[in-house]
């Protein structure tokens, strides 16, 4: 058993009224326990919908959403699916339920009713988890965007879910809070174990994933690891750009030079051009 | 304008400080209603001195308590003036008259156990508000009303939605600027004409302030579900709030000092001559 299974899933927006839209059509996808999958698209494509779906925000019009055998239909499972999944979402001020960090992080484990000791120390750990255990008792308005969003993520962590679905929790932020952010990630995946569903649209995100999931229109359109930035024009015209370095990879051998298939980053560009 | 949400908080280490929320929101409300029972001016003067000490040992700076008071300033001269201008009392007592106006000298000590009822009354929360931030007065409300949730009362809920409000503030005054600014930007013009005119341009300023509202609603309502938020149900709180000693202590002294005032009041045990050699001390 996969830990999530989507099967064959539509959602439509405004269902039964003129402007109903379907945002997510036939969509099937299983992901296993540790995978890190980076999901991703250009505005539209259905990828925020796909984060609401999997811990049963909203439901499916068609087809079944499983986590952990969980369906998310069944509203008494509703509770332990969220407790195995949790979603970071895109503008951390509007995940703050707290004025004092502390206070917001523990939300979530006072809700799952754990005794006061084991929370400050989930508190504790969560900060710490993000980088941030020196603002425990400060607010979080006087943080940087990535700093908040951080804020944010520890207080998904403390509930210690197995994914964390972030949803496109870096599309605020600049370069430096999205470094930041990222970081955490990839922390989580690495030493904590976790499941990382990452929805983005910027494809420099992806570049840790273990699979990449292209959606567009609703539907997944491609599928697997890095070798899908080889099909540079496949995701120009579904208006995706592959990654920088990718690019400039691509160009270079259009032209001629002689650049093995599957650079990603400067340094191993640099290499192989100094070769 | 960020810091709305921590009130008027005056940050310190005092015992006033530290003392169980919970409390001080019940001596708070014993204080008010213990104010009803004074008057006599020993016992306003009594509770002034009872005030000020408590200021004293809570290390808020005196000034900052009494601009607590400016905002009732006209409160108190509207109650003051109308109380000399219409009480009509003993023609003896008449110390001025003119036209239609008839001052007496009761009138003037009505007014004036009336002012600094006022002032006593607002001293009382403000020292509150000054010394106990507001989550932990919204936690300390939901914590003291809790048996109402048996009735069926939502109080949790109640709770929450304050503590959200209080935390949305500085988010909507943040975002309300923005706005201006754009608008601004656009050639609105929001500082010349009339009152009526200029509440008119603040239109286009709360409109997308309320649709930026209900959005962010939403979202919160997302984050909290995803939160594993379900109400008051199964929910415990990391923070413990436990009466210590220094909680009784303080409200022995509370308890204390209303007795006093209900002895002046009442004169039980035929104990008025202290208040009558008190007052003669003045």
């Amino acid at each position: 058993m996969s830990l999530i299974e989507f099967e064959h899933v539509n959602y439509s927006y405004n269902a039964g009224t003129e402007s109903e839209t379907l945002a997510v059509k036939d969509f099937s996808l299983t992901i296993e326990e540790g995978e890190f999958i980076a999901l991703v698209g250009h505005n539209g494509s259905g990828k925020s919908t796909v984060a609401k779906l999997v811990n049963g925000l909203i439901l499916p019009s068609n087809g079944t959403v499983k986590v952990d055998g969980m369906r998310t239909d069944d509203k008494d499972k509703l509770f332990d699916i969220r407790k195995t999944v949790g979603v970071v979402f895109q503008n951390p001020d509007n995940q703050m339920i707290a004025t004092i960090i502390e206070d917001d992080i523990a939300f979530g484990p006072e809700n799952i009713g754990l005794p006061p000791k084991e929370i400050s120390e989930r508190v504790d750990w969560a900060l710490e988890c993000v980088g941030m255990s020196g603002h425990r008792k400060g607010t979080p308005f006087r943080l940087s965007g990535g700093q908040k969003q951080r804020i944010a993520i520890a207080g998904v962590l403390a509930i210690k879910p197995r994914v964390i679905v972030l949803d496109e929790s870096t599309a605020m932020l600049d370069p430096v809070g999205r470094d930041e952010v990222m970081k955490v990630v990839k922390r989580l995946r690495d030493e904590e174990k976790m499941t990382v569903i990452m929805i983005t649209h910027f494809m420099e995100e992806t570049l840790d994933a273990d699979r990449i999931v292209v959606m567009n229109d609703g539907c997944i359109v491609l599928q697997g690891g890095k070798e899908i930035f080889e099909r540079e024009t496949e995701l120009e015209t579904i208006g995706l750009d592959v990654p920088p370095i990718k690019r400039i990879a691509n160009k270079l051998r259009a032209k001629g030079v002689n650049v093995a298939d599957g650079v990603l980053d400067a340094e191993t560009l640099a290499g192989e051009l100094c070769r | 304008m960020k810091d709305v949400s921590i009130g008027q908080y005056y940050p310190a280490n005092s015992v006033i400080h530290r003392l169980d929320p919970r409390l001080k929101l019940v001596l708070c409300i014993m204080y008010i209603v213990m104010i009803f029972f004074i008057q006599t001016f020993t016992g306003y003067a009594l509770t002034a001195v009872f005030i000020l000490a408590l200021v004293f040992i809570s290390r808020v700076p005196l000034l900052k308590v009494l601009r607590s008071l400016k905002a009732i300033i006209f409160l108190v001269l509207f109650t003051v003036i109308l109380t000399v201008l219409f009480f009509r009392g003993n023609p003896e007592d008449l110390l001025w008259s003119a036209w239609i106006i008839r001052i007496y000298k009761a009138a003037l000590i009505n007014a004036g156990k009336m002012a600094l009822r006022i002032i006593l009354l607002v001293l009382g929360p403000t020292v509150l508000t000054l010394t106990t931030t507001p989550v932990e007065l919204t936690d300390a409300l939901e914590r003291l009303l809790k048996p109402l949730s048996y009735i069926k009362i939502p109080v949790h809920e109640l709770a929450i939605i304050m503590s959200i409000a209080l935390r949305l503030i500085p988010t909507l005054v943040e975002e309300t600027d923005k706005i201006i600014s754009a608008q601004k930007a656009r050639g609105a013009d929001f500082e010349s004409g009339n009152l009526f005119k200029r509440a008119k341009a603040m239109l286009p300023v709360l409109i997308p302030l309320f649709v930026s509202s209900f959005r962010r609603a939403d979202e919160l309502a997302y984050a909290m579900d995803s939160r594993c938020y379900r109400g008051a149900k199964g929910r415990t709180r990391m923070k413990i709030m436990r009466l210590t000693f220094k909680d009784f202590a303080a409200f022995l002294v509370m308890a204390a000092f209303f007795f006093c005032i209900l002895l002046l009041r009442y004169n039980w045990f035929n104990i008025g001559f202290i208040a009558e050699i008190i007052a003669r001390g003045f």
